[in-house]
């Protein structure tokens, strides 16, 4: 009995008031995840829109519907927004790339709230998130790649986006379960969805003698996001952890080959 | 729930999967063990499972579906981790009652990626469970990619924990239409490999995919020109279009409106 007690009360520093995402403030108010753009010479982005609603809906749907994207730069300064018109039940594939302009920088972060909220929701006291597709080219590569969303990040009321993620207590560790080895670049790409100013440290790790090689550090401002770049030599394994206050600061990681041309995105 | 990391196959390319023998967080697990490498398939009737190594704290193994010569043809090969011994044979899929893996934020995962000879190299982080066998399957996939030399497949992949291969329809369906696109017998306990190419989908098509009495994860990959590039994701359940309040009811009333949609266009052909 103690000994539980004690192990709850352990998770608790962990856990307590420090939810992965908090609830927005009313039922008809969409969530999206804090997705990543990247528009260069060299990056396009791309995304499927698809009204996430219509599916819920007993008979096919004609209605129309529309969803807003709200862009921010890297340091959180919204950019733009714009309304795109969906049509119920089938998808459209969105350069989102193509909203930026140079002047915004090279990469930054998107939301996408949906109109059509069902009444099915507000029966279950559910909220309706947009969590992804998001799809990158890079050097004009044929295929789009394609990674999904990591959070549920930000909603929004009256106009005006706000965040639901929160800080923890304590400083805490996301170890990337992924192997940088072979010669191969890596860009990680972190966002922030709380309402606090993140300091965040990015620490390489050899596999072998356990020791780190390389450290990071980077500040993010809310709704910001950073970008840590880390190439391996010949055969060395080497891990990442990522130390912050974020309750799970998960990235998402561009791969490159280099024996091999290749290009890879994913999320931790 | 013990994890597996399925080492996928595809046409033109190989499997290959790193399980990690490191916690993704400091604070969920506070020990760590050595652990064994262990491969485990169904020859149909029974699980199968071999070691293949051992895993020390804090580091990485690549498991490369070439170098699994000792299984029959097309098994589905799951790796795991486990502090235990497996039994070399059972008649229900094994799994290691003290291992210490279980974590929230996020899962322990493995990378699980294909590559092909021609340069094509994709992964994602992931892990899987096995499935009950009285569930049905319900997706929205907008992955389809069009054009020249392109060629997109669904890897179906199925795991029951009985080791029995049982076969079902997989239907396809248009979000927006009102007849079964194509249906195609897929089997438990494998990666069921299904071109889509010729399925009639387009551009703004939302494809769906249903099942009435089998669970799985639907991988979708692209490949272009045989394997000079890769592309490959999973659809979100339809439970992550909810967060907070009473997701599972909604995710149930969803399936019972696509499953009543299906009826219909079943009784309509």
């Amino acid at each position: 009995m103690i000994k539980l007690l004690i192990k709850k009360l352990k998770r608790g520093i962990w856990t307590y008031r420090q939810p992965l995402s908090s609830k927005p403030r009313s039922l008809i108010e969409p969530v999206s995840d804090l997705f990543v753009w990247r528009k260069s010479d060299i990056w396009q982005t791309y995304f499927d829109l698809y009204d996430i609603g219509s599916f819920y809906s007993k008979e096919i749907s004609k209605k129309k519907v529309s969803a807003k994207i709200i862009f921010f730069n890297r340091v959180g300064i919204k950019i733009k927004e714009c309304k795109i018109d969906i049509e119920p039940n089938q998808k459209k594939c969105i350069e989102i790339s193509s909203f930026i302009k140079k002047i915004d920088g090279d990469f930054g972060t998107f939301a996408i709230f949906h109109s059509n909220v069902p009444d099915n929701f507000i029966e279950q006291k559910s909220y309706l998130t947009e969590r992804g597709f998001v799809s990158y080219k890079l050097n004009r590569s044929v295929l789009r790649h394609y990674v999904h969303g990591n959070f549920d990040a930000i909603s929004i009321s009256n106009n005006s986006s706000y965040l639901l993620g929160t800080s923890s207590l304590l400083k805490r560790e996301y170890r990337l379960q992924s192997n940088l080895t072979n010669d191969d670049k890596y860009e990680f790409l972190l966002i922030n969805y709380t309402h606090d100013h993140q300091k965040v440290t990015f620490s390489f790790v050899d596999t072998d003698t356990n020791k780190e090689i390389k450290s990071e550090h980077f500040s993010m401002n809310t709704n910001g996001c950073c970008l840590c770049k880390f190439e391996t030599k010949g055969n060395e394994k080497i891990r990442l952890v990522i130390s912050s206050k974020l309750v799970m600061a998960r990235p998402f990681v561009f791969r490159y080959g280099q024996k091999k041309i290749f290009f890879d995105v994913f999320h931790g | 729930m013990y994890i597996f990391y399925p080492i996928l196959r595809a046409p033109n390319c190989h499997g290959y999967t790193t399980v990690h023998n490191y916690a993704p967080n400091n604070w969920e697990i506070k020990k760590n063990y050595i652990k064994n490498i262990n491969i485990t398939w169904s020859d149909g009737s029974i699980w199968k499972t071999k070691q293949i190594g051992v895993l020390g704290i804090n580091k990485s193994f690549v498991i490369n579906e070439r170098d699994l010569d000792f299984l029959p043809k097309n098994a589905l090969a799951l790796s795991s981790l486990s502090v235990n011994k497996l039994p070399a044979e059972s008649s229900v899929l094994p799994e290691d009652i003290d291992i210490d893996m279980q974590t929230n934020l996020p899962e322990w995962r493995g990378t699980i990626g294909l590559k092909s000879s021609l340069g094509g190299n994709t992964s994602f982080q992931g892990e899987a469970y096995s499935f009950p066998s009285n569930g049905s399957l319900l997706s929205f996939s907008p992955f389809m990619q069009y054009g020249e030399h392109l060629t997109n497949y669904l890897l179906f992949l199925s795991i029951e924990k009985s080791p029995i291969f049982r076969n079902t329809k997989l239907f396809f369906l248009k979000a927006n239409g009102s007849k079964i696109e194509a249906e195609v017998l897929v089997t438990s306990n494998h990666i069921n490999i299904i071109k889509l190419d010729d399925l009639g989908y387009h551009r703004n098509d939302m494809m769906v995919l249903m099942t009435e009495n089998i669970v799985g994860i639907p991988l979708f990959m692209t490949s272009y020109k045989k394997g000079i590039e890769l592309s490959l994701e999973h659809t979100h359940p339809p439970a992550s279009f909810a967060i907070h309040g009473n997701r599972w009811a909604l995710h149930k009333e969803l399936k019972n409106i696509w499953a009543k949609r299906l009826s219909l266009i079943k009784l309509d052909n």
